[in-house]
């Protein structure tokens, strides 16, 4: 539900909530030193210092539980301890303002709960003010001028603060995904390069020997012949990798949309992630014709088969397979890994909320990167649990198939029948 | 060497058939060469039998080139392991200055690379087979 701040963050935040703390004490001590209530009101006082404080320190040390029910916890505390034992003054609003501007700051929330929370506790801040105008405001301070003046000051700092929250939301997210699709293609790039550091490893080797044999004689030997034609595998071997990924990442230079099969970038991905997917077999029903960016249709089914061989190899799944369907408009790919995604996550996947979440591990790593280009498409995602793992299926919009070709017909296709 | 009594026993394990190919090439000269395409494979064969030096891969299918070394440890065995990886981690890094008989060799590697880390590995072997020997 919430997303952690910084560390620093919270730092910056604890250190002008104290000071604000204080700034107030100095300011209400003299009002209140000798009267009946100056006992209870530095006790009480003390007392939401202690727990906005404790509160904080538990959001920097991230214990879980105690953050998640907090912000609520802090919210409400703060806004009594505004409201309990105050001498309203002309502006108090400028009180008010010093929590609520510096709230979404500290904790984030979602749009809807921040609402609520705020709007709530707006109308109990100025139904308390109201009612307890004979009881703390200064005798002679009283106006309608300065009621107005204290409503609409709550009402505008409510609203900058639910705004900024928003935009401070959205920038996190943004972050967020763009730190996601750096990690996204420096695990590709990785495991691209890793394949090809081992590709070239034998032809070094054979030129290495090669030279060294050259030496000795001035003709062929039957060792130099061998040689030759295992340098000459390997270097062809290197030279269709290279070909195939260059089909995988041409597109991102031209950006330009094309006609495309789903069948041949599944080929293409097979090739180039081959030490990812290894011995996992990847089976393809029908296919689809897409006119469309290819690095997205890429972007999307090498984080699907990359992802779900991952979980397939981590749970070491016996006879592990990949099957890709296609039908119609539908682009499905489903593992049988027996991984499950828990309800309150595939909500979250299959939902509209822009919220993100950490149980992104196991199939569910790299979702918000498929969800973005399948979004950028203009198609429909939807994650859901079958009976031997878990399966993706993409509805395409219609104006992006191919009319010319013939797409593969398949019956009463199911994630479910096809494992 | 020509003059020792006995051959080493090398293990080679990786899982990619054009590394195996290249290395067997190499160490050809070495003597007794065995290849197995996984670690889980090469723990199994240590069940069984002793190696006088194992070049592994660290990422395969069924078990990495680090478990075969912990299989090592844990057994209080004497067979060095050369592990050739694409990526030198810095626990690779740490392990490798911690135990003698653990070293690595970066992906792409050159035949004089390999020999030199199998000349070095193998100098037990050749000192206790030279003791045996007189």
């Amino acid at each position: 539900m919430f997303e952690k701040v910084t560390k620093s963050e919270i730092g910056w935040t604890l250190s002008t909530f104290l000071f604000i703390t204080l700034a107030m004490l100095a300011k209400e001590f003299p009002l209140l030193h000798g009267t009946a209530n100056f006992i209870p009101y530095i006790l009480g006082k003390t007392l939401a210092i202690f727990f906005q404080v404790t509160g904080l320190i538990a959001g920097l040390l991230e214990i879980n539980l105690f953050y998640a029910i907090f912000p609520y916890f802090f919210y409400f505390l703060t806004i009594s301890y505004l409201m309990h034992g105050q001498v309203f003054q002309p502006n108090y609003w400028l009180g008010y303002m010093e929590f609520v501007m510096i709230y979404p700051f500290i904790f984030y929330m979602s749009r809807v709960r921040l609402g609520i929370l705020m709007t709530l506790s707006f109308l109990a801040f100025n139904l308390v003010f109201y009612l307890s105008v004979d009881n703390f405001i200064n005798k002679g301070s009283y106006s309608k001028e300065f009621y107005y003046d204290a409503v609409v000051g709550t009402a505008v700092c409510t609203y900058i603060s639910f705004v900024a929250s928003g935009v401070l939301m959205a920038e996190k997210i943004r972050r967020f995904n763009l730190y996601q699709r750096f990690i996204d293609l420096g695990k590709n790039m990785s495991s691209i390069a890793h394949d090809i550091k081992g590709m070239i490893s034998g032809p070094t080797t054979y030129v290495d020997m090669l030279s060294e044999l050259s030496r000795s004689s001035n003709h062929f030997t039957e060792k130099e012949i061998q040689l030759i034609t295992y340098l000459n595998e390997d270097v062809y071997a290197v030279r269709d990798f290279v070909l195939e990924m260059n089909n995988l990442v041409s597109s991102q230079i031209t950006n330009q949309e094309t006609l495309i099969s789903i069948s041949a970038i599944v080929k293409s991905i097979k090739k180039v992630f081959k030490s990812k997917i290894r011995d996992i077999n990847i089976v393809q029903i029908g296919d689809l014709s897409l006119f469309v960016k290819v690095d997205y249709i890429n972007r999307i089914l090498i984080n699907a088969i990359v992802n779900s061989s991952e979980v397939l190899h981590k749970n070491r799944t016996q006879n592990a397979k990949i099957t890709i369907y296609c039908e119609d408009n539908l682009l499905g790919v489903a593992d049988n890994s027996g991984e499950k995604l828990d309800d309150k996550t595939l909500k979250i996947i299959n939902g509209a909320s822009s919220m993100f979440t950490n149980k992104q591990g196991g199939s569910g790593l790299g979702i918000m990167i498929i969800r973005d280009y399948v979004e950028m498409i203009g198609g429909k995602m939807k994650y859901s649990n079958q009976i031997h793992g878990v399966s993706m299926e993409i509805k395409f919009p219609r104006k992006i198939l191919s009319p010319e070709i013939n797409r593969t017909k398949t019956e009463n296709l199911s994630p479910s029948k096809i494992q | 060497m020509n003059n020792k009594t006995h051959t080493p026993k090398i293990l080679i394990v990786d899982d990619d058939q054009s590394i195996i190919r290249a290395l067997l090439m190499t160490l050809s000269r070495y003597g007794e060469i065995e290849a197995v395409n996984s670690g889980n494979k090469a723990i199994e064969l240590l069940k069984g039998q002793s190696y006088d030096l194992i070049l592994s891969d660290q990422e395969m299918v069924d078990g990495t080139g680090i478990d075969i070394f912990n299989y090592i440890r844990d057994h209080n065995l004497k067979t060095p392991l050369i592990l050739i990886t694409a990526f030198i981690s810095e626990e690779l890094l740490t392990l490798s200055i911690k135990s003698k008989l653990f070293t690595m060799i970066e992906k792409p590697f050159t035949n004089i690379q390999i020999i030199n880390e199998v000349d070095v590995a193998l100098i037990p072997f050749f000192k206790k087979d030279s003791i045996s020997s007189n």
